[in-house]
């Protein structure tokens, strides 16, 4: 699944025709105006901003001319400045009397050059301060955008654009020194060259430094080869200046950016110009890529500035200070056992609780509720339970909550250590979580946090035989001062269900697995602290991949753990290996080892094998060439990743006679793709014919049960291999319509409340359904094959619901094998035997009539192959094996396969 | 900067040519504006919402306000008599403390601002001083 980066419906732009007076909205084609009598706009939720031709000429034409008589006030200025210290040194020193012995000195610091060095250089630094601070203190800054409520676009589409709803801004002032560079440089006679702008913008290092990132080789060759020059990339009248600005507006914008700079020049030509989107597609990155990079970077940059608090243009929240623990009263108890939440976010570099700003908000009202204000943190493992309440206590640290938490310290019990420091011969678990309880009522700026709160519940406290959430529910119940736990869903319905008056003394709080989106964002923030403990160099593509690749491979643990984990072990890898850039590539090889799925990109070599594969499956399965090439096109689709990532790879129900290859060939495909036959996992539906017996599949809920090995617990261990299904039709109906899960969604969840996955996975099915049927019809002189087939599929409608049978990809009869076909699976008998005789040292030999002797022999009507593997056993390896015995045969010797043996 | 942009009806195509060019001297005068413009309108105000921040910082740290505003309020919240007299006694030493600083800061600031006000004229005079010495 793709990553939505959010960036639809937050900006709007639009034309107008001055001409017939017409506006319009432009979306997927990104046209450039060179005619004046057409205009371009942009629309956001609040603002619309224009850009007009004398605006950009203004700039145009004296914009470097300012900046030359800029460029010499300064270099003027630094020249003047130096010597001024040195008089200045010399008038401090002169206080000392440090030149009372160097007249010549003393005379040139009582002349009136010094002073005027002096004063020459205090006017210096007065201008140059005002050159340096002029744009840190009074910044222009971009409005930030925010999503346009649908309603109010199908009202543009209907009615048209409502300027008066939105406040006029001007793009010409959100555009910064450095892009004007850009613009002007590659102007001149009244034209607008992109070709030399984007190679202008190609040698501006922040440039370079998001190509990087993103992983995008754009070196001069690959320009060529791309067919990027300035037939591609044209001149154009410089009145196109007014679409191109409003486009890098448009990026400026949705980066999040106070200004538009030259990245973002840079990227809306990716936008406009289909060569440069064909550049990125060869480097196997998208325009989203570049984008996402540029909003990562205007991230840092404001979490940079937002650090200086003297800074009035930066909102400042009060945290309390040092007459703040004089107001609170002492946890002097508490704090042997547990440990202070803000201080430890205080030093913590990350950002906490991203993608859960509802639940944020929620919990932050609860906290603040008069009454029951405990809460309760529900969700599945890894979807950042924990974190939301380190991003409240971010919050607070901030002052950026609401006054009835301002200036809470929250703690976080740590239950291990109670139950240690109860266990010490003075003390006593009861009296000291009462004390601790009254502390806390006591102290008044307290918030608890008891993380797993479920471990509470079975917790004795000591000889009294009480839980310990027995002895602190009635401070629970109290409301003297908030609570928050966490709890895991399937832990809430175990443990809090049961438990009426717990359960009531608590708002639950839904914490949602996060998008994949905020999943991206809280790795962005993690890239830092993973460069620096892995020395490697971490590429976007790279946590993208991280994202996609957790979020559909590893469905145990959520969304953001599972990502993390997965960088993680990424960057574990590629330091192991000595990679110093971590690529797309390395993380799926790094899942592929985790997962034992192989989603690597092909290699040459995989290739070949992928295209010689149905040949090698058929010379070991005979006669049954549909079933092969089927099951071949699964795996095929599977390894291209084109296939619907939500299902099996294919689910297919092979029926027909016995000993014609239907469980043969799962074998052989686990071989061939998988590796090794012994992967398969193999389910003898025979033993399913009772209900009980479905924990052997879903895994048992107690203690006993689950030392056991169900079904989920073996594709947990191996889930991209053949899963075989043998004889459906002899498993109980209800554990049949598990498969209904299986096959429409890939996924079946366990008594233990767990979800396994069968998304990488191939299901076969065999059934002896309609096998009398097909053997009678067949037997018939004058009957048909396809006769045969209808009416043993006939017989399978009347076996099996519809719904599962719908439910399957292909389901393939097996026809019975012609003697031609016994005379081939003879012959790879024959050749499995030579090869176990020759790792004994003995070569066996055969003339061309003994399989088909062996074949006409052998042969029963209707039961396939099997006959054939007796007969062998019998006849052949019996006498080879007398033979070897009594030393008639030695190591080294040949062995002739004699037609007395098979007569 | 300033320019008269005509409009020429060539196909609608707009010319550039018309743009005036600032001469040095223009440049010059639009520094000068914009320099006093800054120094004068924009910082002193920029000053003086500094001010109110670096107050505003102080009395967090100093934790002035909060301190008043539970002006009775015992020791560590300890409800008895000790408590009570702890809690007054110690406010009644620190509070004056915290104010001085807090008058101090805005003091020195205010100096600062009027400090900034007359250095570009008093950097000229000496200047001028220098050369009638």
């Amino acid at each position: 699944m793709a990553i939505d980066y959010s960036w639809q419906n937050r900006t709007i732009l639009g034309y107008h025709a001055k001409d017939s007076n017409t506006y319009g909205v432009i979306s997927d084609k990104f046209p450039v105006l060179t005619k004046e009598n057409e205009s371009m706009f942009l629309v956001t939720r609040n603002h619309y901003f224009t850009i007009s031709t004398p605006q950009i000429s203004n700039v145009v034409t004296n914009f470097l001319r300012y900046q030359k008589f800029n460029d010499q006030k300064r270099s003027i200025g630094n020249v003047f400045v130096i010597p001024g210290i040195v008089v200045a040194l010399g008038y401090i020193l002169r206080l000392f009397n440090v030149f009372q012995n160097i007249p010549l000195i003393e005379s040139f610091l009582s002349s009136p050059i010094s002073s005027l060095l002096f004063g020459l250089s205090i006017l210096s630094v007065i201008l140059l301060w005002h050159d340096y601070y002029k744009d840190k203190s009074h910044p222009v800054k971009l409005p930030q955008t925010e999503m346009v409520p649908q309603k109010e676009l199908e009202e543009i589409k209907q009615i048209g654009f409502q300027f008066n709803r939105y406040s006029h801004l001007d793009t010409v002032n959100y555009i910064n020194d450095d892009a004007w560079n850009v613009i002007c440089k590659n102007t001149s006679s009244n034209k607008f060259s992109v070709y030399s702008a984007f190679i202008t913008l190609m040698n501006i290092p922040a440039i370079r430094v998001i190509l990087q990132r993103a992983d995008v080789q754009v070196d001069p060759q690959e320009l060529i080869d791309n067919k990027v020059n300035s037939e591609t990339l044209p001149t154009y009248p410089a009145t196109t200046l007014r679409s191109i600005l409003l486009y890098a507006l448009e990026e400026a914008l949705l980066t999040e950016s106070y200004e538009i700079r030259p990245e973002h020049l840079f990227i809306s030509f990716f936008k406009v110009f289909p060569v440069l989107q064909k550049l990125l597609q060869t480097n196997n990155s998208s325009l989203e890529v570049l984008r996402e990079i540029v909003r990562y970077n205007s991230r840092i940059l404001k979490k940079r500035n937002s650090t200086n608090l003297l800074n009035p243009n930066i909102p400042y929240y009060r945290k309390g200070g040092i007459g703040d623990s004089w107001v609170y009263g002492y946890t002097y108890i508490l704090s042997h056992f547990s440990k202070d939440l803000n201080k430890e976010v205080a030093k913590a570099k990350d950002v906490f609780g991203i993608g859960h700003d509802n639940s944020l908000e929620a919990l932050i009202a609860t906290l603040g509720k008069i009454n029951n204000k405990n809460a309760l943190l529900i969700g599945d493992p890894g979807t950042g339970k924990s974190s939301l309440i380190l991003g409240v206590a971010q919050k607070i640290n901030r002052g950026d909550v609401p006054v009835q938490i301002k200036n809470k310290r929250i703690i976080q019990l740590d239950l291990n250590s109670l139950i240690a420091h109860s266990s010490k011969p003075d003390q006593n678990m009861e009296e000291l979580i009462s004390k601790a309880m009254n502390e806390l009522a006591q102290a008044g700026d307290v918030i608890l946090f008891i993380d797993e709160l479920q471990e509470l519940l079975p917790t004795k406290a000591g000889e009294s035989g009480h839980s310990v959430a027995g002895i602190m529910l009635p401070y629970i119940l109290s409301g003297n001062f908030p609570i928050v736990g966490t709890v895991n869903s399937s832990d809430y319905k175990k443990h809090f269900y049961s438990n009426e008056s717990l359960r009531q003394s608590f708002t639950n709080i839904e914490i949602e697995e996060v998008t994949l989106d905020d999943a991206l964002y809280i790795l962005e923030t993690k890239i830092n602290i993973l460069e620096n403990n892995f020395n490697c160099y971490i590429t976007f593509p790279a946590l993208i991949a991280a994202v996609e690749l957790a979020h559909r491979y590893i469905k145990e643990r959520k969304l953001p753990s599972s990502a993390v984990q997965t960088i993680e072990a990424a960057c574990s890898w590629a330091q192991t290996n000595n990679i110093d850039i971590l690529r797309a590539e390395h993380v799926a090889k790094a899942i592929s080892i985790q997962k034992k799925i192989n989603i690597t990109p092909i290699t040459t070599e995989e290739t070949t094998d992928l295209m010689k594969l149905e040949e090698n499956i058929r010379k070991r399965v005979i006669g049954q060439d549909e079933a092969v090439s089927t099951v071949v096109d699964a795996l095929r689709r599977a390894r291209a990743d084109i296939r619907s990532p939500n299902k099996p790879i294919g689910s297919y129900l092979f029926m027909g006679p016995t000993g014609v290859g239907k469980t043969y060939i799962s074998e052989v495909v686990c071989q061939e793709f998988f590796g090794k036959e012994q992967k398969m996992i193999r389910v003898d539906m025979s033993e399913y014919q009772e209900l009980n017996s479905i924990d052997k599949f879903l895994g048992s809920n107690d203690a006993l049960g689950q030392s056991s090995i169900s079904l989920i617990d073996r594709i947990k261990k191996n889930p991209h291999t053949v899963v075989l299904f043998d004889e459906i039709e002899k498993a109980h109906t209800q554990i049949l319509d598990l498969f209904l899960q299986i096959f429409d969604e890939g996924r079946l969840t366990s008594n233990m409340g767990e979800t396994v996955d069968f998304t990488n996975a191939i299901i076969i099915c065999t059934s002896n359904i309609g096998s009398r049927i097909l053997l009678d019809t067949l037997q018939e002189s004058n009957s048909l094959w396809e006769e045969a087939k209808s009416r043993a599929l006939i017989e399978l409608n009347h076996s099996l619901k519809p719904e599962l049978l719908n439910r399957f990809d292909k389901v393939i009869v097996f026809q019975p094998h012609e003697i031609e076909n016994l005379n081939k699976i003879t012959i790879l008998l024959l050749n499995e035997l030579s090869e176990r005789l020759r790792s004994k040292g003995f070569v066996l030999k055969w003339t061309d009539q003994i399989p088909m002797l062996i074949a006409n022999k052998a042969q029963i009507p209707g039961m396939g192959a099997r006959p054939l593997k007796r007969y062998i056993q019998d006849n052949i390896e019996g006498k080879i094996a007398q033979e070897i015995i009594t030393g008639e045969l030695k190591s080294g010797d040949e062995v002739l396969i004699r037609e007395s043996w098979v007569m | 900067m300033e320019s008269k942009n005509l409009i020429i009806n060539n196909s609608g195509q707009q010319l550039l040519n018309e743009t005036k060019v600032n001469s040095y001297f223009e440049i010059l005068i639009d520094f000068l504006k914009d320099f006093f413009s800054w120094w004068y309108i924009q910082m002193p105000i920029w000053h003086l919402r500094t001010l109110r921040r670096v107050v505003v910082i102080l009395d967090d740290n100093l934790s002035f306000t909060l301190l008043l505003r539970h002006f009775f309020l015992p020791w560590h919240r300890d409800r008895n008599i000790l408590g009570y007299l702890v809690g007054i006694v110690s406010k009644l030493f620190y509070l004056p403390i915290a104010f001085g600083i807090i008058c101090a800061a805005i003091f020195t600031y205010i100096l600062f601002i009027f400090f900034w006000l007359l250095l570009p004229p008093s950097t000229f005079l000496f200047i001028i001083r220098s050369f009638w010495i």
